[in-house]
């Protein structure tokens, strides 16, 4: 009978061999296979270095099992051979059996211990992780003032804990996938069973499982593949560092992937309102949350319409400004040498420059490039008429505005938006803008995030939270949101 | 797809402007020249801060009009040309700049009282506010003096920093009531249109204080200076209003009557009444009835409270109740020799008809001038 | 739970369609308003409205009936084209009205395309997002024309209302027989919303009619709103389609801004109307030959590509012209929704 390429046979040092040739251990430092005698028979272990708990495996596996009588496991099976040494010797939480080369592979590779017995075609996978990873830290992106200051963090399992540390249900079930193709990505669905609805979770999964890519590496990438439409500048997932957060995401019936190696997490279906919300909302009073939300919706419709309706009235609309208003402007104006389009583009692209540059910059230094730069290239530019003044003040408010939005991702994508509105402008003044304006709104209400409309529950109406721009007080939030199954 | 595209091949033709490249006019004068042809002075902003060059440019065109550019206050420049059409002389204007001549931000449109007298004040401001979007907020005033040098006299007070604005005595006087309810350009427009109304616009004049005959008023406020902070009298000189019947300007009012004339229109609530040397504030206490009697009488119900401001009270409620009446009356028959029905009785009748044809069968402007008038003012002192 | 999720479904696109069919019948009514009744019957024009309405009304009903039968394509292509052109006659009138008060310095066929263009964009995403962006507005659009207008018109008096008949009883009719058509849009009712996989549950009749009737009833306001800011010997002088839709009266300072408000109101409702009614064509042409899938709405922008530069060169007149000719299809289409039974 031949050898089965794909599963393990019943020959330890066949098997110990396929390991050594697939992962070119000869040249391979990391790749440890530990044989030991286990009694009556031989085993060995697979790791890889430093990925494990070498502690663990010294207490718990390689000492009971070297520890054994010579005849100890003589009765056994050989085919159960590694059963007996889980049911009787071994003191790790046992996680599957398997005896697929393939899956053995990817799960020595993500740091568990694969456990072989002579005799044996299964082999046990085991819980062994003990990698270096970060402590749990505070949310970069998502700070907030009254909220806990827990954030995600690289390791899956921690994420996950900190999850199930804030939902205590019994129907929060973890379900784990492989995605991509030669570089496997772990990641993990959490969902309330029960609550979240049965077509929505089928729909993530197949498209999660159909990812075609070598590999997927962050939750950005996994939620470029599993969203509807990838063309558009609004994105149709929401993401969070902030385990609060997604344990709200769980309580309205979505579902949270988190991504093995990514700090975030990603709520899926979601709605356009949900990457307007912060978990501040939640944690003050209902007016307060209310009031927060009308300033963050203020300043991103300032950062959006501003720059583009200043230089439309100044172009082609100037009987709205007053004449007090219009001598300034026109004065200043009148000794920039640039047209006003070009100035305000060059005034918005430098100020991402210098959002992007403090970004970048390290510790101390990008605090303080912010202000150099806008101080004194501010400053330095209209003493020397190259801008308008008044023109460096609508940029500053615009850029201010945008920082308002609390989605990383919304927006970088509103700033695209901006850039259209602010050429719009200066083509077709008011007009174009309204034109443009109502393209993106018929293109935003016509968007689904995993097949439920992203701007609902506004339009199209669905039942469920109101909670749109007024947070209501928590005694009148009765429904959860909309795609949670109807019962709920 | 490429329809999506076209509109950005399209993009000049959208007719965007730099604002530089506009020339934007803060006050306009027409003014009646030699051989049927129009002057038209502007005063526009001259975006610097530095007063602009001195003396004429002397150009000449083809039709014989002239274009001057003229020193002014800092900020400003005043420019003028002569052509046989007010079109034709703002585009003279606009080539000599060369800057596109931009009324939104007009203030006043000043006409000359030998202009106004014709029917041509209504086909020009009509030009202007159709073809050239002037701001329909323009104040429109009649000048007995030259209308160009009315404006030439008016200067910008230093304001806000950053900002000039120019003077308009008017706008305060509206604060007080006593300029007639809409001078502004549509109204007027809309007024000289209609046959249900009358235009009334600003009356005002250059102050000139060896001018007795112009300073002559029967109150105060006739002769009342602009209260905005200045060193020196005002240049110009609120006069009161200028009566139009249909397009033609036919008559005037003085201040006093003007406010009077605001009190029973409804427009204004207060005004100041001096009688007998005491001071009044007079108040409306209820809406002024108008209407138009079975004997086509043309009838106004004023019910009012004075109270003394300044000197002693000499006359009774019903005295000075029978005064303010007998002044309205005067007042209403200064309007209908003016055959001007700025007042809005036409309004009032027209409702009667079913239709435009049955109205314009009537011919209320001629009837209007004959019909008897009757005002009861209800007057009630405070103390 | 899942039929009652799917009722809720249902009901929320029909109550989107029946919003945009709204938004698209008060524009009509406002664009042949200005267009056709205006020049006659001057300041009763929007008398001249009500006849319209009660039509639209009935289109209203007749759409529960209608919805309950497959339309055949004869059907179809009459539905179309009478869409079609509800939507180059929207279409223009947002373009001349931009061309007259927002971008005076340009060219009407700068303006033309631009809107045609922009219209076609937005009606890339079928008839689903701008139905739900009317659905979103429901409530926000005519507060807007209620409120802006209002401040328009604060300081004008009822007289421009007078005479009550406007230039005649006869004139009246005339003008109301040529807007009778004017609810024309809301023959997109008789179609199912493009986003449902089934059509029923449909609501019944009153559901639509009410909608229809409450936008319509908006354009009638406008045209009301029009007859109060100017004298009837003002709009006599108007000869210029986008000029005869200014509201304008007040005499305060700086109502450019009020008004700037007003007319971008009253553009994004005709543009609504003009993109609901066109994604409804492509509709209908679909519905007609399944194998046009793919470029039914690019057959009707081409259409509307060919009717707009007639109006360009020839004039508004043109379609203006077209439009009482819809009373014609529209009455057909009434009577077989209402009259011819459903086959066993």
């Amino acid at each position: 009978m031949e050898d089965d390429p794909i599963s393990l046979s019943a020959d330890l040092a066949r098997n110990i061999g396929v390991f050594r040739d697939r992962f070119g251990a000869s040249g391979n430092a990391d790749i440890i296979i530990r044989r030991f005698r286990s009694g009556a028979f031989i085993s060995a272990l697979m790791t890889i270095d430093g990925m494990t708990d070498t502690r663990e495996i010294d207490e718990n596996i390689l000492k009971p099992c070297m520890a054994l009588p010579p005849d100890a496991g003589e009765d056994a099976p050989a085919e159960s051979r590694v059963d007996y040494l889980i049911e009787n010797v071994v003191s790790v939480l046992p996680t599957e059996m398997k005896s697929n080369f393939d899956d053995l592979i990817a799960d020595a590779l993500s740091g568990q211990s694969v456990l072989l017995c002579d005799g044996c075609a299964a082999a046990c996978v085991m819980d062994t992780r003990g990698f270096e990873k970060r402590a749990v830290g505070r949310p970069e992106a998502e700070q907030v003032v009254l909220g806990p200051h827990e954030s995600f963090g690289e390791s899956i399992r921690t994420n996950i804990t900190l999850l199930r540390r804030i939902v205590q249900r019994e129907e929060l079930t973890t379900e784990f996938l492989s995605i991509g193709g030669a570089m496997k990505t772990r990641c993990a669905l959490l969902y309330l069973r029960g609550t979240a609805d049965e077509a929505m979770l089928a729909r993530i999964r197949k498209r999660l499982t159909a990812c075609s890519s070598d590999f997927a590496l962050s939750a950005g990438e996994v939620e470029q593949l599993i969203e509807d439409h990838p063309m558009a500048l609004i994105p149709q997932c929401v993401s969070t560092e902030r385990p609060d957060r997604a344990a709200s995401f769980l309580a309205e019936g979505q579902v949270v992937v988190l991504t093995d190696g990514s700090p975030l997490a990603l709520g899926a279906p979601s709605t356009f309102w949900h990457q307007l919300h912060t978990s501040d909302d939640a944690s003050m009073r209902w007016q307060y949350g209310t009031f927060l939300r009308v300033v963050r919706l203020i300043g991103m419709l300032i950062h959006l319409f501003l720059p583009g309706a200043y230089i439309a009235v100044i172009r082609f609309h100037t009987e709205l400004l007053s004449p007090i208003l219009l001598a300034s402007v026109y004065e200043t104006s009148s000794r920039v040498p640039t047209p006003i389009f070009l100035d305000a583009l060059l005034m918005t692209l430098a100020f991402d420059l210098i959002s992007e540059a403090g970004l970048r910059a390290p510790g101390t230094m990008g605090n303080a490039l912010g202000i150099v730069s806008g101080l004194i290239l501010g400053q330095s530019a209209v003493s020397a008429d190259i801008v308008s003044p008044l023109l460096l003040i609508v940029v500053a408010a615009s850029g201010l505005g945008g920082f308002c939005i609390p989605n990383y991702a919304l927006s970088v994508g509103i700033k695209i938006i901006q850039l259209l509105f602010l050429t719009a402008g200066a083509l077709g003044g008011l007009y174009l803008m309204a034109l443009l304006g109502l393209a993106l709104l018929c293109a935003a209400c016509a968007m689904r995030s995993v097949g439920s409309p992203l701007t609902a529950p506004l339009t199209p109406k669905r039942p469920g939270n109101p909670d749109l721009l007024i947070r209501f007080p928590l005694w009148r939030q009765k429904a959860r949101a909309f795609f949670a199954r109807q019962e709920h | 797809m490429l329809l999506t595209f076209l509109p950005l091949l399209l993009g000049g033709c959208t007719g965007g402007q730099e604002i530089e490249s506009s020339l934007f006019v803060i006050a306009m004068a027409v003014d009646a020249a030699p051989e049927g042809n129009l002057t038209i002075t502007v005063k526009a902003l001259s975006g610097s801060q530095e007063s602009a060059a001195s003396g004429a440019s002397g150009a000449q065109s083809e039709d014989g009009s002239t274009e001057n550019l003229e020193q002014t206050e800092t900020g400003y420049i005043v420019l003028s040309a002569t052509a046989p059409s007010c079109l034709r002389a703002l585009g003279l204007l606009g080539a000599t700049t060369p800057r596109t001549v931009n009324l939104s931000q007009l203030q006043e449109i000043v006409i000359s009282q030998t202009l106004a007298e014709t029917d041509a004040t209504l086909s020009i401001l009509k030009q202007i506010h159709a073809i050239y979007r002037a701001n329909d907020e323009a104040v429109v005033v009649v000048t007995p003096d030259h209308a160009g040098d009315f404006i030439r006299r008016q200067r910008a007070v230093l304001g806000l920093r950053l900002s000039k604005y120019l003077e308009v005595l008017f706008e305060h006087y509206e604060q007080l009531d006593v300029i007639p309810p809409s001078p502004n350009l549509s109204a007027v427009i809309a007024a000289m249109e209609s046959a249900a109304t009358d235009a009334a616009a600003v009356y005002a004049a250059g102050n000139d204080f060896d001018n007795i005959l112009l300073l002559q008023g029967k109150t105060d406020i006739d002769r009342l200076p602009g209260h905005l902070p200045r060193t020196a009298p005002a240049p110009n000189e609120y006069m009161g209003a200028a009566l139009f019947s249909g397009p033609r300007m036919t008559g005037t009012l003085t201040g006093s009557e003007v406010s009077l004339f605001c009190l029973m229109t409804g427009k204004a609530s207060t005004r100041v009444s001096v009688m007998d040397g005491a001071q009044y504030k007079t108040r409306l206490q209820t809406r002024v009835k108008r209407r138009i009697d079975p004997d086509g009488t043309l009838f106004v119900s004023l019910r009012l409270t004075l109270t003394l401001s300044a000197g002693n009270q000499q006359r009774t409620e019903e005295e000075l109740a029978a005064e303010i009446a007998q002044d309205c009356v005067n007042v209403l028959q200064k309007l209908q020799a003016a055959s001007c029905d700025a007042v809005g009785f036409g309004k009032i009748r027209i409702r009667a008809f079913p239709d435009i044809p049955a109205w314009e069968r009537l011919n209320w402007p001629a009837q209007y001038e004959t019909l008897p008038v009757r005002v009861t003012a209800d007057v009630k002192i405070l103390q | 739970m899942q039929d009652r999720s799917i009722e809720q479904r249902t009901r929320a696109a029909y109550r989107a369609r029946a919003c945009a069919a709204g938004v698209a019948c008060g524009a009509q009514i406002f664009a042949v308003g200005t267009g056709l009744t205006v020049p006659l019957a001057l300041n009763a024009a929007y008398g001249a409205a009500v006849p319209a309405l009660l039509l639209g009304g009935a289109i209203g009903l007749a759409a529960p009936k209608r919805l309950s039968k497959a339309p055949g394509r004869a059907f179809c292509v009459v539905l179309a084209v009478s869409l079609l052109v509800c939507s180059a006659l929207l279409l223009a009138a947002g373009a001349t009205l931009a061309q007259q008060t927002l971008l005076p310095n340009g060219r009407l066929l700068t303006s033309l395309m631009l809107t045609l263009s922009f219209a076609l964009l937005c009606a890339l995403s079928s008839g689903t997002g701008v139905c739900r962006v009317a659905f979103a507005l429901r409530w926000l659009l005519p507060a807007a024309l209620a409120v802006f207008a209002g401040l328009s018109l604060s300081s004008s008096s009822m007289a421009g209302l007078f005479p009550l008949l406007g230039a005649g009883v006869r004139s009246l009719g005339l003008s109301a027989l040529l807007s009778l058509s004017a609810c024309s849009p809301a023959l997109m009712l008789f179609l199912p919303p493009q986003e449902l996989e089934t059509p029923a549950p449909v609501p019944k009749g009153g559901f639509f009619a009410l909608r229809v009737g409450f936008g319509g009833l908006l354009g009638a306001l406008m045209l009301a709103a029009l007859a109060l800011c100017n004298p009837y010997e003002i709009i006599q002088g108007q000869h210029v389609w986008g000029a005869r839709m200014l509201i304008l009266a007040s005499a305060r300072p700086r109502e450019g801004l009020v008004q700037t408000l007003l007319i971008l109101a009253q553009l994004f409702s005709m543009l609504i109307g003009a993109v609901s009614t066109l994604c409804a064509a492509a509709q209908a042409l679909e519905t007609a030959f399944p194998k046009l899938r793919f470029f039914s709405l690019w057959l009707c922008a081409a259409l509307l590509l060919g009717a707009l530069m007639a109006t360009a060169f020839f004039g508004m007149d043109v379609l203006l012209a077209v439009s009482p000719f819809l009373l014609i299809p529209e009455g057909i289409l009434i009577g077989i929704s209402f009259f011819k039974k459903a086959p066993s």
